[in-house]
């Protein structure tokens, strides 16, 4: 095995079976011991939760991308057909830019949903970039999912990490600003991660 | 023995996806470490950008309108389907003279056909891929051969086309009919020094 850094996202139908659960599982333990030794908790009081979009990430809260800027907690929003093609929009407005205090976020995969709908439609969004601490952590061709229509799901061994009180920033990189007539296209991709943090803070299991 | 087949993916072992792409990767890691004299946790395995690092889909000898966007051909609300009246022959997509960046190597590994995740499926119009990389034809892949599985239309090789950086590079496609959207990516990854686009 080579030890260069390999930031590449493999569709699930493309991974042997059993290492998307080793991918998520491998990446729990080695974020929790990070968390643990980071803000001098025992990792049994800390917990593993799944993110909401809008209250963790602020997603598509950024105004250039969306039609209407988020204020939910879903993954849905809607591509402004206005956007500009060939280019990456931030999703997340400036003002959730900073992770919050003893929150770590951690992204290993990206997750298409549009084939659940009744009529699938075209994904726009051809491109993830994540950039955490000014430098850019990893661009994800969302592409590749696309020739496994019943998994559309992809995974990395290198998650993105967003640490408590660091900025970031989410960017789509928009391949179609429409799907070719003049309506706004729906973005169904949701991301693949989970966060940690004290238990208490939201959740007490 | 030179075993240049693409095989699609559902004729695989379990596994066997991840095995060929793992000791690829070994591979060209070690090649790029040697020729670019860094040690292998200075370079970054990511993700190709179609237009921005492979310059697919620039050719109008392939394309209606050259692309200028990281798109693998299609989905651009413009200028998105094969060029017309070409069918029976190689169609460069590829604008001539292209060769690739310093330090920088561009892996292919396989191919898939995105088609099924349209909502209206269209033909392929897309039968044989060609590959020439230094002006020497490397290999060609029949992507025909992997519509045979209407749920996962991929396939793979062990012996991955690797274009090395200064390389000029051709990739031409064997076009059926003409006139239709391209839905092909290709499989692989680019290995680079870390820094240079991303900084892990």
């Amino acid at each position: 095995m080579n030890n260069a850094v390999n930031t590449t996202l493999i569709p699930v139908a493309e991974l042997s079976p059993g290492a998307v659960a080793k991918i998520r599982n491998d990446t729990i333990a080695v974020v929790l011991a990070k968390v643990s030794a980071e803000i001098g908790m025992p990792t049994e009081k800390l917990v593993v939760r799944d993110i909401r979009p809008f209250t963790d990430l602020g997603w598509a809260t950024g105004a250039t991308i969306a039609t209407a800027v988020s204020t939910e907690n879903h993954w849905d929003f809607s591509l402004d057909d206005s956007e500009t093609e060939g280019a990456f929009t931030v999703l997340n407005s400036t003002s959730y830019q900073t992770m919050a205090d003893q929150r770590f976020i951690v992204i290993y995969g990206v997750k298409d949903r549009r084939m659940a709908l009744a009529t699938p439609i075209v994904q726009a969004m051809s491109e993830l970039r994540i950039t955490t601490g000014g430098n850019v952590r990893a661009i994800w061709d969302l592409q590749k999912m696309q020739a496994y229509p019943s998994k559309m799901a992809a995974v990395t061994n290198s998650p993105v990490i967003i640490p408590q009180n660091t900025d970031y920033q989410l960017a789509g990189y928009n391949g179609i600003s429409d799907d070719g007539g003049s309506s706004d296209v729906v973005s169904y991709i949701m991301l693949e991660g989970f966060v940690v943090e004290p238990m208490g803070r939201v959740l007490s299991p | 023995m030179s075993n240049i087949m693409l095989i699609p993916l559902q004729e695989m072992a379990p596994g066997q996806a991840s095995a060929i792409r793992n000791s690829v990767m070994d591979a060209v890691v070690a090649k790029a470490s040697r020729e670019l004299a860094l040690p292998e946790n200075k370079l970054v395995i990511r993700d190709i950008r179609p237009y921005s690092d492979l310059a697919f889909g620039t050719n109008t000898d392939y394309m209606d309108t050259a692309l200028s966007v990281d798109i693998w051909g299609a989905w651009q609300s413009s200028a998105a389907s094969i060029d017309d009246g070409t069918a029976g022959a190689y169609r460069d997509a590829i604008v001539d003279g292209t060769t690739m960046a310093d330090s920088r190597y561009v892996t292919l590994y396989g191919v898939r056909d995105m088609r099924l995740a349209l909502n209206t499926q269209i033909d392929q119009d897309i039968s044989l891929i060609k590959f020439d990389i230094g002006a020497a034809d490397r290999t060609i892949w029949d992507l025909s051969k992997c519509e045979a599985y209407s749920n996962s239309i991929s396939g793979m090789t062990s012996s991955p086309v690797v274009i090395t950086p200064l390389t000029p590079y051709q990739i031409s496609m064997y076009l059926i009919a003409g006139a239709t959207v391209p839905y092909v990516e290709f499989i692989g990854f680019v290995v680079e020094p870390v820094g240079l686009l991303i900084t892990p």
